[in-house]
């Protein structure tokens, strides 16, 4: 049994926390010395130096084109956001040389360099049979030539991306602040402040899970470090029973490093003796691990210091030894973007003084020092990179705009997992799968739900499950229960109580090459994670132009009508049909819930996945054969000619009450229930209204901004000529839970509003 | 930026006009003094011109819609420019259109909307049904479109919905009384009647078994009530109120014009023109200079002498009557007064009068005397105090010294308003014109 019993005792005998110490600045090394010790070629610091200098002209041509400076293409304009890294390159191609092609990085707003670093990185680690794939038409014959025929597509296409070019890595959907390249395992850069840490945690989780050796990189700035989501992640990538007797022979700390980038501004805001409390954010690790993260602070501006503590933190987490903590101590010459001025909030005579320490000046007079490289050899490789990005530029500005009618193509991927790689067929099983109990043929939708999720977990071993208080417990309301002592903790784990650590890192975990499902105990508690939910899952398909899916279940439980108050009671499906990306579903009946959450799982969307703890108890038949509920395809519950009620989740009982009701005053009611808001099966909905002339749309919603009204306005739009009388809505009162029975009961829709909604328009 | 070219406001009390044809198609060329439309107001039809050059771009009231003044009907501007969507002002509703809107008993509605075998008869419908507050006329689409369907007319139906609205069933219950499953129709008369907005369930059929055929919606159709133009509208209003609330008396005086054309025909050949009509108002401006109160307006209560004659002469169109209106005609002299009035009446048969030259008339002539007509009477226009029917010179069997003679006799009928002109003041009124048309004296000092 993996099962574990806590046996904690008391021990109140009087002693000191020992932090330990985080060493700062500690690399000795120089060119001089890598070079001597063999850590370094002569050519791979001439390409380290080539490199600084390729971020540095894509954001310098970016500063020119916005007062027309940029003679290329001085006509061109550019429209995008202009949150320039300049003077931050040390850290950006030191991190990214430090990496494998296939490790993972994220990045952030600020990511134009982390970017193209890892892109002009991996590029030149590359096989040449990988080169010739990015560039398939170039008939260059030579390594050399093919290799710079890669590299300038590479900027081709970054740059593309930044001017919103079909051509560009994301298709011209993402820009500058979303730019992703899955060929070289970027996941992309974020525009959320801390929102891409999640992402890479679970990455790692991907990574940890799947045994395959793979580091994540997680760039993000020193204003990212005082926000909650990233406390949060670094907490759930440091839990012991990762690391502990919990894994067994599992055990393996997170493959991630963060490096925290500090540049000192979170926008204006001052991370020195302003905004944050402590000098150095490295301190940060010492909360949430025993061994501080292997924190460091490392010279930012020196390629050298952070290349070497990227590659010690790498094998550290290649070890199973991570994650790993980094603070790049950097700075960025230009204002937040271009409008900010800057003299507002620091003094010319800091920025002067960093310039001093400039990562490409002091790189470039190793060089000279070493003999690796003289003035005119400089020269050549500066004028090597200028010639090429004008050329990438003036091909970027010329090439294609997406056409308006794709604005919402690829918003969703039609696919879904029909078939499972036979890979991920292994299932290794640590006792029998939990069984639920049939009576007469039925199920209630609790146990159809763990059915599902049982036998979608032993047809696929990337679908893993976590959320708070799953495993040992078996969840809040038990539905989990037995999953934990067949899959084993690798599978099943509990969380800390961080909902957005719990989403966000599922965002990653599923665009990584897992299909994790993860419980929200309460679907209030999705607010906590709604921008994991709403930015983040929703959007990644859509923002890196289809070149990553998120295969990702949400179940979110709803408490309304338990007398659990405000907090605790919330339907609020309605919010998330309103976000553009995501899969709603609510399911009414244990058939339904079955069919429904394994097409969840098998679909390529992230799905809501909705689910009523007032349904948990009811009854229906669930056949024992495997059989899958299609998204989009409502169904009629009850079939009448003289009313359409439509409906979704528990609601639909209600509704199925109401229509017994009407159906005892001579009025049959067609009973539909929609099964999924998103997506929408409203040929369902308009051949019933067609056919009887009324319609009442009904759910748990509170009645304001509600999806019935969705509904409602489609009917009516579509099918106006049909109706016999206006679309009515039945919802919840247009107010806050209460914890009173009596109030709730007047809160909540009963049938007989539905009745009386139905009988006001005959 | 396109411009919007709107309903000009013509004269002051002017409210709307209707486009009578627009002279322009969208996406034709406009040069500055272009005539765009052609707006009937209540007075009279004008051309409207362009202010602006550029591409008429888009109508927004088609021919024969009726906006208010100063709203917008069109716009102009550059081929391919974006135009504002503006949709038509709503006009005032025309009373036919609003009759059936303000009932509340569907049996009057019935009166109002269904093509009738006598249309006089509909338009009065209209102010009977004033009762009670104005309820819309609710059909819901469905119902609406099962009656579209069917070709009948729905509002006829009783509704039994919420609030009364007319309902599918309504309609199918409506159908089942008139027992339209029996009721036998071409498609071609159906698709017609449809068009038309006919109800099938009021036509009679004069096909085999009563099946309706296209000649009987076409003989329905010519009996539809039809929207009567707005100077009719304006007709009947100001006339019924005339002849409703002034209190008219009739004078009847025939005179003697044999001298009088006699010496026409004299002049003729001295190449002065002059018609009997021109006799006649020159008779009436110095008849009505010695009698100011045949040139005078009451309320009832006070009564206005007006100090100079302003002449309307009531001229008969194709759409109607127009008074153009001779402006102090009391100080023309006998040609001028002429010339005036033939400009006028000219203008009025080209319907090309401003509506100021049809306003402001103190006293009213109305001429049939080249129709054939023995003797008729007139009626007051409002704000006046009587007006002079003029007929036909009829040469006619007169004892003249005891002897019986052929003379040009023509007839002509004063009506007054009797609050302010009693019997005698409109005898002698009318013998005044009478005296000055036989005595060749004057005329021959005048002309």
């Amino acid at each position: 049994m993996p099962n574990y019993f806590n046996d904690l005792r008391p021990d109140f005998a009087p002693r000191e926390i020992d932090c330990g110490r985080i060493p700062a600045y500690q690399y000795r090394g120089t060119l001089r010395s890598e070079l001597d010790a063999g850590t370094l070629t002569a050519d791979e610091a001439v390409s380290l130096l080539e490199d600084m200098l390729i971020v540095r002209e894509v954001e310098e041509m970016l500063v020119k084109l916005r007062s027309g400076a940029y003679t290329p293409i001085a006509d061109f304009n550019y429209r995008g956001p202009t949150h320039v890294s300049i003077g931050q390159e040390g850290s950006a191609v030191g991190a990214c040389s430090a990496l494998h092609i296939d490790d993972n990085i994220t990045s952030t707003h600020r990511g134009h360099g982390d970017s193209v670093a890892k892109g002009t990185v991996s590029i030149r680690m590359m096989s040449e049979e990988a080169l010739r794939a990015r560039v398939p038409q170039c008939s260059a014959k030579t390594r050399e030539a093919l290799l710079e025929a890669v590299l300038e597509d590479h900027v081709f296409r970054a740059i593309a991306e930044l001017f919103g070019k079909e051509d560009g890595y994301c298709k011209g959907r993402g820009g500058g602040m979303h730019i992703a390249d899955a060929g070289v395992g970027h996941l992309g850069a974020n525009a959320i402040v801390g929102g891409g840490v999640p992402i890479s945690t679970g990455a790692a989780l991907t990574h940890r899970y799947l045994a395959d050796g793979k580091v994540v990189c997680c760039f993000a700035g020193d204003g990212a470090y005082a926000n909650g989501v990233v406390l949060e992640s670094l907490n759930f990538a440091c839990q012991a029973q990762f690391t502990n007797f919990y894994a067994k022979d599992n055990a393996f700390g997170l493959p991630i490093i963060y490096l925290i980038i500090n540049n000192h501004y979170g926008m204006t805001g001052r991370a020195d003796e302003e905004v944050d409390g402590v000098r150095y954010l490295a301190r940060r690790a010492a909360g949430f691990s025993e061994n501080n993260m292997h924190a460091e602070v490392v010279n930012g501006m020196d390629i050298l210091a952070v290349r070497e503590a990227v590659t010690r933190a790498a094998e550290i987490c290649r070890k199973g030894e991570g994650p790993a903590l980094l603070e790049i101590d950097t700075y960025r010459y230009y204002g937040h973007s271009l409008s900010d001025p800057r003299n507002e909030y620091r003094t010319k005579d800091e920025e002067s003084a960093w310039k001093e320490v400039d990562p490409i000046e002091t790189f470039r007079k190793q060089l000279a020092e070493c003999g690796v490289l003289d003035d005119a050899g400089y020269e050549v490789v500066l004028q090597r990179v200028v010639d090429r990005n004008a050329r990438a530029a003036i091909r970027a500005a010329a090439s294609p705009d997406p056409v308006p009618e794709d604005v919402i193509k690829y918003m969703y991927v039609e696919t879904s997992e029909d078939s499972v790689p036979e890979i991920h067929q292994k299932i290794s099983l640590l006792g029998p799968l939990p069984e639920v109990k049939r009576k007469d043929g039925q199920l209630n939708y609790r146990d159809a739900l763990k059915e599902a999720l049982v036998e979608e977990m032993a047809r696929d071993n990337r679908v893993i499950f976590y959320g708070e208080d799953v495993a040992d417990y078996g969840g809040a309301f038990k539905l989990t229960k037995g999953l934990l002592e067949s899959f084993g903790r690798q599978r099943v784990f509990n969380t800390p109580i961080s909902e957005a650590a719990i989403c966000g890192t599922a965002v990653g975990a599923a665009m990584s090459g897992l299909r994790p499902v993860v419980e929200l105990m309460y679907m209030d508690f999705a607010l906590m994670a709604s921008d994991q939910i709403s930015n983040q899952a929703a959007k990644w398909h859509y923002m890196t132009g289809a070149q990553v899916k998120v295969p990702l279940v949400i179940r979110a439980s709803v408490g309304g009508g338990k007398g659990y108050g405000g907090q605790h009671s919330q339907t609020l499906e309605s919010m998330f049909a309103h976000i553009p990306g995501l899969y709603v579903a609510y399911p009414s009946t244990p058939h339904d819930a079955k069919g429904m959450l394994k097409s969840a799982i098998r679909n390529d969307n992230p799905v809501m996945f909705v689910e009523s703890q007032l349904l948990y108890t009811v009854m229906g038949p669930v056949p024992e054969e495997e059989y899958l509920i299609p998204l989009g395809q409502a169904d009629v519950k009850r079939a009448g000619g003289d009313v359409t009620i439509v409906t979704w989740g528990p609601a639909v009982h209600d509704a199925l009450k109401a229509a017994e009701l009407l159906a005892a005053q001579g009025i049959e009611s067609e009973v539909i229930d929609l099964r999924t808001l998103v997506p929408l099966d409203m040929e369902t909905v308009l051949r019933s209204v067609r056919k009887t002339g009324r319609c009442v749309v009904a759910s748990h919603c509170i009645h304001i901004g509600s999806f019935t009204a969705e509904i409602a306005s489609t009917v009516q739009a579509e099918a106006f000529d049909y109706l016999d009388g206006p679309v009515m809505r039945v919802g919840a009162k247009n107010g806050i839970a209460p914890q009173s029975h009596i109030l709730e009961a007047a809160f909540l829709p009963t049938p007989d509003d539905i009745v009386r909604a139905a009988k006001s328009i005959f | 930026m396109a411009q919007a070219i709107q309903m000009p406001k013509f004269g002051q009390a002017t409210e709307e006009g209707t486009i009578v044809r627009w002279l322009k198609k969208v996406g034709d060329t406009v040069a500055k003094g272009d005539i765009l439309f052609e707006t009937e107001t209540d007075k009279s039809v004008m051309e409207v011109e362009s202010f602006h050059e550029g591409t008429l771009l888009k109508i927004i009231v088609p021919d024969g819609g009726t906006a208010p003044v100063n709203s917008t009907v069109a716009f102009l501007g550059q081929p391919g420019e974006a135009v504002p969507d503006v949709v038509a002002a709503p006009a005032a509703p025309k009373p036919a259109e609003a009759a059936p809107k303000t009932q509340a008993a569907p049996q009057a509605t019935r009166t109002a909307a269904v093509p009738s075998a006598a249309p006089q008869a509909a338009v009065p419908a209209a102010p009977a049904v004033a009762a009670g507050p104005a309820k819309p006329f609710a059909i819901s689409p469905r119902a609406k479109k099962r009656a579209q369907t069917a070709v009948i007319d729905p509002m006829r139906i009783n509704g039994t919905g919420p609030d009364g609205r007319v309902v599918e069933k309504d309609v199918e219950a409506y159908l089942e009384q008139h027992n339209y499953s029996a009721l036998r129709i071409t498609p071609a008369a159906k698709v017609l009647a449809a068009r038309e907005s006919l109800d099938v369930l009021a036509l009679d059929g004069s096909g085999d078994g009563g099946k309706i055929l296209v000649a009987d919606v076409e003989l329905a159709l010519a009996e539809k009530p039809k929207t009567m133009s707005k100077m009719r509208q304006v007709i009947a209003q100001r006339l019924t109120q005339s002849f409703t609330s002034v209190p008219h008396f009739f004078v009847t005086v025939a005179a003697d014009l044999t001298d009088l054309l006699a010496f026409r025909e004299q002049l003729k050949d001295r190449g002065e023109k002059y018609s009997v009509t021109d006799f006649v108002m020159e008779a009436v401006v110095l008849s009505l200079v010695e009698f100011p109160v045949v040139n005078s307006s009451t309320d009832g209560k006070a009564v206005w002498w007006h100090s100079r004659v302003h002449l309307g002469v009531a001229v008969a169109l194709e759409q109607g009557l127009v008074v153009p209106v001779v402006r102090k005609a009391d100080l023309l002299s006998m040609a001028e007064l002429r010339d005036a009035a033939k400009g006028l009446v000219g203008k009025a048969r080209d319907g090309k009068m401003a509506p100021d030259e049809m306003q402001g008339s103190t006293f009213t002539i109305s001429n049939m005397g080249m129709m054939n007509v023995e003797n008729f009477t007139a009626i007051i226009n409002p704000g006046e105090s009587a007006i002079l029917a003029v007929s036909s010179t009829f040469e006619t069997p007169v004892v003249r010294d005891g002897k019986i003679v052929p003379r040009h006799i023509m007839k002509f009928t004063l009506s007054s308003d009797h609050r302010i002109i009693d019997g005698a003041t409109a005898a002698q009124f009318a013998n005044s014109i009478k005296n000055k048309l036989e005595d060749m004296e004057l005329w021959k000092r005048l002309t």
